[in-house]
C-alpha cells in the first residue's frame, strides 16, 4: 500500500467529515479532528509506520533478499545440475573438434580408403578385423580344430 | 568361404601386430592345404619383416614346406607386391645368413633372381 493512498483516504473520509459536524475551521491546528489533525491521528500514530521499529524496512528488505538469495542459490544449483550434461557434451564437441584439427588430410584419406577397402570385405571379415586378435586366435583355433 | 579362412584374411588385415604371431603358430600348422595357402596370403598383405621372414626363412612354415601348387601361389603373390623393398631385404638377409639352412638360401636366391627379372 502506498502511503499516498492513505492520506487521501484520512482525509477524505475522516477529517472532513468530522470539519462538517462540527462546524469548525476545518484548517484549524492542534485539533485531532481538523485535517492535519486527523492525519496525525490516523495516519501517523495508527499506521503501520509509526508502530513499526525503526529498522522495519531494513529487516523486511533482509527478509526479501534473503528469500531471493535462497532462490537464486537454488536455482543456480538446478541450472548447474540442469546444464552439465549440456556442458559435458559441449566439451566432448570442443575434444573432438581439437582431435579433427589434428587430423592431416593424409590421414583422412588413408582412414577413407581403408573403409573403403573393408566395404568390399565379406561381411564376417569384416567383423573380424574389428575383434581382438586374442579372440580371433581362439575363433581360429576352435574352427580348425 | 569358411569362418577359418574368414578370420585368416580378417588377421591378413588387422592393424595389430600379434595378428601375425597367430598366423605363425596357427595358420601354417594346419594340415590343409587352403589355409596355409590363406596364410601365406595374409603373411604377404602383411608386407612387413616380421611376416615377410616366416615365408622366407622360416623352416617348416615358408615357401619351402609348401606344396608345389600353394608355393607357386605364393611366389605369384609376392611377385605382385607393390612395394617389394621389405621383400628384397629378407631376402638378402636370408641368402647371407649362416642360420638358415642352404635349401632355404637357395630358394630365397632363386625368388630374388625372379623379382629382379620381372621388374
Amino acid at each position: 500500500m502506498r502511503i499516498s493512498s492513505i492520506n487521501f483516504n484520512v482525509f477524505k473520509t475522516r477529517s472532513i467529515a468530522n470539519v462538517e459536524q462540527q462546524n469548525q475551521n476545518p484548517f484549524a491546528v492542534q485539533n485531532n479532528n481538523t485535517i492535519a489533525g486527523g492525519l496525525k491521528q490516523d495516519v501517523f500514530q495508527n499506521s503501520s509506520i509509526q508502530n513499526a521499529q525503526p529498522n522495519a524496512f531494513a529487516q523486511k528488505t533482509a527478509e526479501i533478499f534473503a528469500g531471493f538469495n535462497e532462490k537464486y542459490n537454488n536455482f543456480k544449483n538446478q541450472s548447474k545440475e540442469f546444464f552439465a550434461p549440456v556442458i559435458s557434451f559441449a566439451g566432448k564437441i570442443n575434444a573432438g573438434i581439437q582431435k579433427l584439427n589434428s587430423i592431416t588430410v593424409e590421414d583422412m584419406v588413408a582412414s577413407l580408403k581403408k573403409e573403403m577397402s573393408l566395404l568390399t570385405l565379406d561381411r564376417d571379415v569384416r567383423k573380424y578385423v574389428k575383434m581382438p586378435v586374442s579372440d580371433l586366435r581362439e575363433e581360429l583355433v576352435k574352427e580348425l580344430a | 568361404m569358411s569362418n577359418a579362412l574368414k578370420i585368416i584374411e580378417a588377421l591378413g588385415r588387422h592393424e595389430d601386430e600379434a595378428s601375425i604371431d597367430v598366423l605363425k603358430d596357427v595358420g601354417t600348422n594346419s594340415e590343409k592345404e587352403e589355409i596355409r595357402e590363406a596364410t601365406a596370403q595374409a603373411l604377404i598383405r602383411k608386407n612387413s619383416g616380421k611376416s615377410l621372414r616366416i615365408l622366407v626363412a622360416d623352416k617348416g612354415k615358408g615357401i619351402n614346406d609348401l606344396s608345389t601348387r600353394v608355393a607357386l601361389s605364393t611366389v605369384n603373390h609376392l611377385l605382385e607386391l607393390e612395394d617389394k623393398a621389405t621383400l628384397m631385404e629378407v631376402l638378402g638377409e636370408t641368402i647371407e645368413s649362416t642360420n638358415c639352412e642352404e635349401e632355404i638360401r637357395n630358394t630365397a636366391r632363386s625368388l630374388r633372381a625372379l623379382i629382379t627379372l620381372s621388374e
